[in-house]
């Protein structure tokens, strides 16, 4: 707890912290410190990784976020296995703008990666991020969890 | 532009604004400030896409980055890099949680599948006069070469 017996230190101390947590080096006049502080950006936090199971169709929800993503990547840390001509989804990133979709396919002479473009939809009751893949033929596997990592 | 005329008001508006930072509804005595200010957690600032280059087999490079990422993703963006040689690997994606960087890779078995698997041996640097990213893989995890079809991208954070 400090303890301060005159108001310049106290003062001095409050526009050092702003400072710090700004970058910036000009003075801030006393009067100015609530508006100072306003100004303090506080960005996105990461939040902690949640995970989904797949189940097999082309949609993958989570619920009970903290709030909507702004950014956010899902994947699969699964060893997840695409056989007779399937598509797996591994991985979706949302870059603030755009959502990119990366699956892995299988034919009998090679494998295939490949990046496509899903939807996403916001349920602000129930805090819940849904992604749908680009088509019903591309799945989040069943038995494979999924993880998201996303700011908001 | 703020006109305080007394101390009660200038340190209300003091705590109001830390407490509309930290979410907080506390009271705060004026001799804690400096301390809650400190407090206050900015976060992550995410930049925009980058292009990251591949310099070899198993290393890609992005330069010019704002700052050192906390947070990153990497990933092969375009249409169908393939491997065609049983039991090879491919890395597609790396990414770093803040705390773990993970490696992921596609495999293919001749009639048997596609496997997506992940490894732990993926290994990054950073060059603060450059302020280049190095991601490197482990041997037999290659980058697939870039093409006309297929880019590195990096989503990263500071």
């Amino acid at each position: 707890m400090s303890n301060y017996t005159s108001l310049p230190p106290l003062f001095e101390d409050i526009a050092d912290a702003i400072r710090s947590k700004t970058g910036d080096s000009s003075q801030i006049v006393a009067d100015d410190f609530p508006t100072a502080i306003g100004a303090i950006a506080t960005g996105v936090t990461l939040a902690p990784a949640k995970t989904a199971s797949g189940g097999g169709s082309r949609t993958l929800s989570f619920s009970n976020l903290l709030g909507e993503p702004q950014y956010f990547v899902i994947f699969s840390n699964n060893t997840g296995t695409a056989s007779n001509s399937s598509y797996v989804v591994t991985f979706v990133l949302y870059d603030g703008t755009s959502l990119f979709q990366g699956h892995i396919y299988y034919r009998s002479d090679q494998a295939a990666w490949r990046t496509l473009t899903p939807t996403k939809t916001w349920n602000n009751n129930t805090k819940t991020l849904t992604i749908t893949t680009d088509s019903s033929s591309r799945i989040f596997k069943n038995n494979i969890t999924y993880t998201l990592l996303y700011a908001y | 532009m703020p006109n305080h005329t007394s101390l009660a008001s200038l340190f209300s508006d003091i705590a109001d604004a830390i407490r509309a930072k930290t979410g907080d509804n506390n009271q705060i005595v004026a001799g804690d400030f400096p301390a809650e200010i400190s407090g206050i957690t900015t976060g992550l600032t995410f930049a925009s896409l980058v292009t990251a280059t591949r310099s070899g087999n198993l290393v890609i490079t992005a330069s010019n980055l704002a700052a050192e990422p906390k947070f990153f993703v990497l990933f092969a963006d375009g249409s169908n890099f393939s491997i065609t040689s049983t039991g090879n690997s491919r890395s597609a994606l790396v990414i770093f949680d803040g705390i773990n960087l993970k490696g992921y890779c596609l495999r293919w078995e001749k009639g048997s599948g596609t496997y997506w698997e992940s490894y732990t041996t993926y290994s990054k640097a950073w060059n603060s006069t450059t302020n280049t990213l190095t991601i490197t893989a482990p041997s037999g995890k290659q980058f697939p070469a870039t093409g006309t079809y297929l880019k590195y991208k990096l989503l990263y954070a500071y």
